[in-house]
């Protein structure tokens, strides 16, 4: 299970990082033109702002699942791995259910902004074309999360990493 | 239960879900979420969520963090720390404890195009080691100036952590990167002066390397010329408003993006690990975004922080008192927390106290005099025992040198970073010169 989501996680938060690397090509080629040839990307930022929250959503799984996300282990540094990995347990559990009510009101959202057409001032680009992608990134952490939360709570019980 | 008391109930849980291993940003969204439905009731709560998280991230200024982190690994990447350790070593390193002066001068040249302590420490860390170990230096020099150089990836911007703490208290990035230079220079020269010292009380610790030619200083120099390239067309880009520092941090990865390339250091491996772990740091860092605004918006409605403020500002301390209570806590803080939860966790309740109460200056002279200070105080923190970052990761690159030796290490530059934060506090002008000199009106 680990092993088929990291291979879902990997690709996607790859393709954020391809997200990010064209935002700073777009951003450049519009201050280049703005500079050299006095012709800038008109809302430019729109793109880059959009971009930008795509990315992140794209990044979140794989975070995730690689343990990556920041504790504070002090308090705990002297217990043993067991103990650590039951409250580990505790901390991906809240984890999932709270991205789990995001994932409930996020299409909500997506909707709202759908059904009154909201688009970016300049360009024009409607604002919820980018609410597909991000709820589905938003199930895969949902599902990372859950897995997480296995992952620790079988760590606590044969006290050992996996 | 009044709002200030649900307030202040809201803090103390997610202290403790902090103390037992709860993600930070999962424990802010936590605490968040239902203090935000206690007091503002579950309809205004369901479609708070609605929209939080997307609009969140989807913003204009938050899309510098992730562009700069980028520019970081990609430059990492690219092998440039090599070259700054090189150029500043041919030139350093046959004084005495010049090869640590040379670790330490090529962490505030990788500072000024990178905006991260940790990645500058570990990079810097890989280069220096090897030979700081050659020249026998000893472990606790050799692992102590680079953990601490390593925070000059903090304090000499670009800076991630001054990016959000300019969100949080609205104030202007340019103005606040222009405000950390000279004390970010003022961190790199104290920690040089503190190698002198440890090395005039203790020769053997730093002994003094290889004299190099002049054709190898020529070369070792015109070697970083991208550095330099970088730094100035970025930085410079955006301390003189040329760019936005969005834009600043885009120009930056397709210029460190195609030096990598052209040094043969990127290939398809090469670049999957510079975006996949770019990509980890701004996920952690986002997530974090995301718990801070939930709880702050809880927090606005528990009024916590402006009774605070009202407190403080009718409670007749002297502002100092308070200034320097704040410091202190965030040095106890700094033992246990990272420095961009703490700045997430305080500052929206420091910064309007601070506000509040006459310091002598402007609005706008505060929050970046205020700013630099908490920078400098947070980042002590990454060196400090038990859970200073920036140690574990120096030493888990010098396996041959013990926990204790590195902190030891440590222990000279923490007190060159006190002296430097006492003089930032008495003399607000080092801070607020550059800002002044710069001023477009």
């Amino acid at each position: 299970m680990g092993r088929v989501l990291f291979n879902i996680t990997r690709p996607l938060s790859l393709f954020g990082g391809f997200i990010l690397c064209a935002m700073a090509l777009l951003t450049t080629a519009s201050v280049t033109g703005r500079y050299f040839f006095d012709a800038p990307i008109n809302g430019d930022f729109e793109i880059v702002a959009i971009g930008t929250g795509v990315g992140v959503f794209a990044f979140l799984p794989h975070c995730q699942l690689m343990r990556e996300n920041v504790i504070v282990d002090f308090f705990l540094s002297g217990t043993s791995s067991r103990f650590q990995a039951f409250f580990d347990t505790i901390g991906n559990l809240i984890y999932a259910v709270i991205m789990t009510i995001m994932a409930w009101r996020l299409p909500l959202g997506g909707i709202e902004i759908y059904e009154n057409g909201q688009s970016t001032l300049i360009l024009g680009i409607p604002q919820w074309w980018t609410f597909p992608l991000a709820i589905l990134c938003l199930v895969i952490l949902v599902l990372v999360c859950f897995y997480t939360t296995v992952r620790s709570f079988t760590e606590a019980r044969l006290g050992k990493t996996l | 239960m009044s709002g200030l008391e649900i307030g202040g109930v809201g803090f103390a849980v997610l202290l403790v879900m902090l103390a037992f291993r709860i993600p930070i940003g999962v424990a802010m969204l936590a605490v968040g979420i239902v203090g935000y439905g206690i007091i503002a009731g579950l309809d205004s709560l369901l479609s708070y969520l609605k929209g939080e998280m997307y609009w969140r991230y989807t913003t204009y200024d938050l899309s510098v963090v992730p562009l700069f982190i980028l520019m970081g690994n990609f430059a990492a990447k690219a092998g440039l720390s090599q070259a700054l350790f090189r150029a500043a070593n041919v030139w350093l390193g046959h004084h005495r404890g010049g090869i640590a002066m040379a670790a330490v001068g090529g962490c505030a040249g990788f500072g000024a195009i990178a905006g991260s302590s940790l990645a500058t420490a570990a990079t810097m860390g890989q280069v220096a080691l090897p030979e700081l170990k050659r020249y026998n230096y000893s472990g606790s020099l050799a692992t102590g100036c680079l953990a601490a150089g390593g925070t000059l990836g903090i304090l000499i911007p670009p800076s991630v952590v001054l990016i959000i703490y300019a969100i949080i208290v609205e104030a202007n990035i340019v103005t606040l990167f222009q405000a950390a230079f000279i004390p970010g220079i003022l961190a790199a020269l104290g920690y040089i002066l503190t190698i002198a010292i440890v090395v005039r009380i203790n020769p053997e610790a730093g002994p003094a390397g290889a004299r190099a030619s002049r054709a190898e200083k020529l070369a070792a120099v015109l070697d970083i010329w991208p550095v330099l390239a970088i730094f100035l067309l970025v930085m410079g880009g955006i301390y003189l408003g040329l760019f936005t520092p969005t834009e600043g941090a885009a120009v930056g990865v397709v210029g460190t993006f195609l030096i990598a390339v052209t040094r043969g250091k990127m290939r398809w491996a090469g670049f999957a690990d510079a975006v996949i772990g770019a990509g980890n740091t701004t996920a952690l860092i986002f997530l974090i975004l995301l718990g801070a605004a939930v709880f702050n918006a809880f927090l606005g409605f528990s009024n916590l922080p402006l009774a605070a403020a009202n407190f403080f500002k009718d409670s007749g301390f002297a502002p100092m008192t308070v200034l320097l209570s704040m410091v202190l806590l965030f040095i106890l803080l700094g033992f246990v927390m990272d420095s961009l939860s703490m700045i997430l966790l305080t500052v929206p309740i420091f910064w309007p106290i601070i506000g509040a109460l006459d310091f002598g200056m402007g609005a706008d002279d505060l929050k970046l005099w205020f700013g630099i200070i908490t920078l400098i105080v947070v980042e002590i923190g990454l060196i400090t025992p038990p859970v200073g970052l920036n140690v574990f990761v120096i030493n888990s690159l010098a396996k041959d040198v013990p926990m204790i030796e590195t902190f030891k290490g440590v222990l000279p530059f923490l007190m060159s970073d006190g002296v430097r934060v006492a003089l930032l506090i008495l003399f607000p002008t080092i801070t607020l010169i550059l800002p002044h000199l710069m001023a477009v009106d």
